[in-house]
């Protein structure tokens, strides 16, 4: 179905909306929340809890041209806080990894001086992987945004670990620079 | 702001970049990375021919880290084996790549020792070891991926014998250094080369 006319059953309180946003995108989001929770169980409560967070978001939100993203969006959120606050999780070690990688593009201590909006600082984030290439703006979002390990990006693109780690090094790098040059940090 | 908040901000990038890693995810799905593919048939047409082979970079070593660990790969294989080799993160990766360093052109072999690279990636300071590192060539000014830009190629300290002229490629970034496996064009091993690119 049309993601517009499924939109329209949101806004219609059609819970026939559910299902046509599960057979449509539920893989998707299940595979999106296993990548970041590694937990099957997890996952298909992850995807679940989107169904009804849109389902609360739709109205006001009318993502007819973004629905996949926009749900994509939300099942990162829920599976992220799930890993930080589920102590079943064993996710603890890997988001670590994560956010000791991403301090790298703060200044030393990891703290911002003056804290900034959330929004504004992801607007900068976009505006600045939208100047990179393709390729390597893909490969910083599946690291960042589907937190997905470098051994498989690398695999997925046939380049070394080796290069797929300087790339975002270097990317890294730049985000940082980019930051500081905006007044962010 | 802490790295975890910025971990969460991702969350907020722009519609349009989500959208564009879910139809990359796709596509993904359904079509395999051009680049093993180029990467499996180089590999396979030469060992095909009976005439490149992993023999000719095997007898060497860095220092203490020994590339002859990744010369498991002399017995010939198949297409399908070599790329479910690089697919699956790769005992050895070979990568068609070319660099103009000053006015000469060079072919370029990128060696992935498993657990070797991490260890490369681990103790930087058993990277390059400046020890290991003879004339300073030049800086890379050309090649087709724009990070090799500006690295400086060095020759390999004491290349003797039948060994292959062997340069490495310094990153001298903080944390990351790479290295790469160079043949020099116009050595003996000039055959290996142009089967390698052939189309030059």
């Amino acid at each position: 179905m049309d993601d517009s006319k499924i939109v329209d059953l949101y806004l219609a309180r059609d819970e026939m909306a559910i299902k046509h946003s599960a057979d449509k995108y539920g893989r998707m989001l299940r595979s999106l929340s296993y990548r970041i929770t590694e937990n099957q169980e997890t996952s298909e409560e992850c995807e679940n809890d989107t169904y009804l967070e849109a389902w609360n978001l739709i109205p006001p939100n009318e993502p007819r041209d973004y629905l996949s993203s926009f749900l994509s969006r939300i099942v990162r959120n829920i599976s992220l806080n799930r890993c930080i606050h589920d102590s079943r999780l064993k996710r603890k070690g890997y988001i670590t990894e994560l956010t000791t990688e991403l301090e790298q593009c703060l200044p030393d201590g990891g703290r911002t001086e003056q804290e900034a909006e959330s929004k504004e600082l992801a607007g900068l984030i976009s505006d600045f992987l939208r100047k990179q290439p393709k390729e390597k703006r893909i490969i910083f979002m599946r690291r960042y945004f589907e937190m997905e390990k470098v051994s498989s990006i690398a695999q997925r693109y046939g380049y070394s670990e080796n290069r797929i780690n300087t790339m975002l090094f270097r990317m890294r790098n730049d985000l940082k620079k980019e930051l500081r040059e905006e007044g962010l940090i | 702001m802490n790295a975890e908040d910025l971990l969460r901000t991702m969350s907020y990038v722009d519609y349009d970049l989500i959208e564009e890693l879910n139809i990359s995810e796709k596509e993904s799905d359904v079509k395999r990375s051009p680049r093993i593919v180029i990467i499996a048939a180089i590999a396979a047409a030469a060992l095909a021919a009976g005439i490149f082979g992993i023999n000719m970079i095997r007898n060497f070593s860095f220092g203490d880290i020994a590339v002859t660990e990744a010369t498991e790969l002399t017995v010939p294989y198949t297409s399908e084996e070599s790329m479910a080799r690089s697919m699956s993160g790769g005992d050895i990766y070979i990568g068609p790549e070319e660099i103009t360093v000053g006015d000469k052109r060079y072919g370029m072999v990128d060696i992935n020792v498993r657990d070797k690279y991490q260890l490369l990636l681990l103790d930087e300071d058993d990277v390059i070891r400046k020890e290991d590192l003879g004339d300073l060539i030049g800086e890379v000014t050309d090649c087709r991926d724009p990070d090799m830009l500006g690295h400086k190629v060095y020759r390999r300290k004491n290349a003797t014998g039948d060994e292959p002229v062997v340069i490495f490629g310094v990153d001298e970034g903080e944390e990351h250094y790479e290295y790469y496996v160079l043949i020099f064009d116009g050595n003996d091993y000039t055959e290996d080369y142009q089967l390698l690119y052939g189309e030059r």
